[in-house]
């Protein structure tokens, strides 16, 4: 039935009683609710893109980061009442005339769970940054060669999504990260920051700080120019990222 | 539909019992509330005959999980439609999959910029719009021109900050209305503080 396609610029369930295709308005839009339901799954099942998977990973990543700090300090802390000569070796072994703590059966089980369970953060961690590299690989190639997996990562994440860094100026990708301090430039009229996150890029290692702000610009630049490449283009290669990767040591010097 | 009040909030008679935002119900009638709904806020503010009837057909542009979008499938009953359109498919999943039961809410992802994506909607009573967007008032007058019938109601959010971020919020809304009153007969304008800030609803009427 070509209904409701058929519909235009009058009521769609009284064109439908008046063209007989169903006795009450409730048969309508028994019928409609099937139509719209399922032309509306079919886009969502293709609405997402890739890209928000990477975001949960890295996310949980710096959620997994900020919490295995606590963590790994309690378990220090709970293991040094056993073994406080060497309270980070973390195994259930220890100095013959050690002064720790008395500990029984079910004490060192629980303390060996604890120990082992932190460890495991560490194992899902590795796991999702592997992720995270494979995925780079068919998302954004040349924003990895460029920047490695890690930064890219993140700046896909502040973006909120590859398409929203695709759209955005170098200058706004240079300040990714520096909020703060973008605000009180343009609230307060403090000086403006010259780079965010893209600091953390390998090419600042060796470059002295007089330099930073023009490296920071060119590096953003170059962003900019990978992630639409990444975004837009169907072809799916790292040379450009390589080859700026290339270009910027080269002009440091 | 004269909205009845309950425990000093708003309340619609349930379609379907399943809370849809962890609102509560009270003998068949889910509470409604202002501080969760536009529309909701402001029927407290004084819109307490609100321009939806039973069997009404209503196009909803910026449902999201369908908070607001249930209340107004209270109002228009089993015989009525509600046409719900959102733009993110984050929201539009959770609205699915809240109201998958409710037979007339009509889920859609749709960009409401391009209702010529959607012409099949066909003629509606009511327009509903609650989009922060710098163009809102633009796509509501393209919406309502489109499918609103004659003599129809516009339901019209404004968001200043939406707008623009550092213009006067009452400049932006008498802008607002100055823009809507070219098109439309402003019946109503309601300030939703203290239950939304720097939001205002309009209410209008499709003269012709």
């Amino acid at each position: 039935m070509d209904f409701p396609l058929n519909v235009k610029n009058e009521n769609a369930i009284e064109f439908a009683l008046k063209n007989k295709l169903f006795r009450t308005r409730e048969e309508v839009i028994v019928y409609l609710k099937k139509f719209y339901t399922e032309k509306t799954n079919e886009r969502l099942r293709k609405a997402f893109s890739k890209d928000v998977l990477l975001i949960q990973a890295v996310s949980m990543i710096q959620e997994i980061e900020k919490n295995s700090h606590v963590i790994n300090e309690r378990v220090t802390e709970w293991y040094s009442y056993y073994n406080p000569e060497n309270p980070d070796e973390k195994t259930m072994q220890r100095k013959k005339e050690s002064i720790g703590m008395e500990l029984n059966a079910d004490d060192k089980k629980i303390l060996e769970t604890v120990i082992n369970e932190s460890k495991e953060n560490k194992e899902l961690m590795q796991k999702l940054e592997q992720y995270i590299d494979k995925l780079l690989d068919s998302l954004a190639p040349n924003l990895k060669a460029l920047c490695g997996f890690k930064l890219a990562a993140e700046l896909i994440k502040q973006a909120g999504s590859l398409e929203n860094l695709a759209k955005m100026p170098g200058s706004k990708i240079q300040v990714i990260g520096a909020e703060k301090a973008m605000f009180r430039h343009l609230a307060e009229g403090a000086k403006p920051p010259k780079h965010g996150i893209i600091l953390k890029h390998e090419i600042f290692r060796n470059a002295s700080r007089e330099v930073y702000g023009k490296i920071a610009r060119h590096l953003a630049g170059k962003i900019s120019i990978c992630v639409r490449t990444d975004f837009y283009s169907k072809e799916k290669n790292s040379n450009l990222g390589k080859k700026y990767l290339d270009d910027l040591k080269r002009f440091l010097k | 539909m004269k909205i009845e009040s309950l425990k000093g909030m708003p309340a619609t008679k349930a379609l379907d019992k399943k809370p849809i935002y962890g609102e509560k119900s009270i003998k068949g009638m889910r509470l409604w509330n202002p501080w969760r709904s536009k529309l909701g806020a402001a029927v407290k503010k004084g819109l307490k005959d609100v321009p939806i009837e039973e069997k009404n057909s209503v196009l909803y542009l910026g449902c999201a999980s369908g908070t607001t979008a249930s209340h107004v499938s209270d109002i228009v009953g089993k015989e009525g439609v509600v046409y719900c359109i959102d733009f993110a498919p984050r929201s539009l999943r959770d609205l699915i999959l809240n109201v998958g039961n409710r037979v007339n809410m009509m889920p859609m992802l749709e960009d409401a910029r391009t209702p010529e994506n959607y012409p099949y909607v066909g003629i509606v009573d009511v327009v509903y719009q609650d989009i922060a967007q710098p163009d809102q008032v633009n796509i509501f007058i393209r919406n309502t021109d489109m499918f609103l019938k004659k003599g129809g109601i516009g339901f019209l959010c404004i968001k200043s900050r939406s707008v623009n971020a550092v213009k006067e919020p009452l400049k932006i809304y008498d802008e607002s209305e100055e823009e809507l009153k070219k098109h439309f007969k402003v019946l109503n304008r309601f300030n939703l503080e203290p239950y939304e800030m720097d939001h205002v609803l309009f209410v209008v009427k499709k003269e012709n």
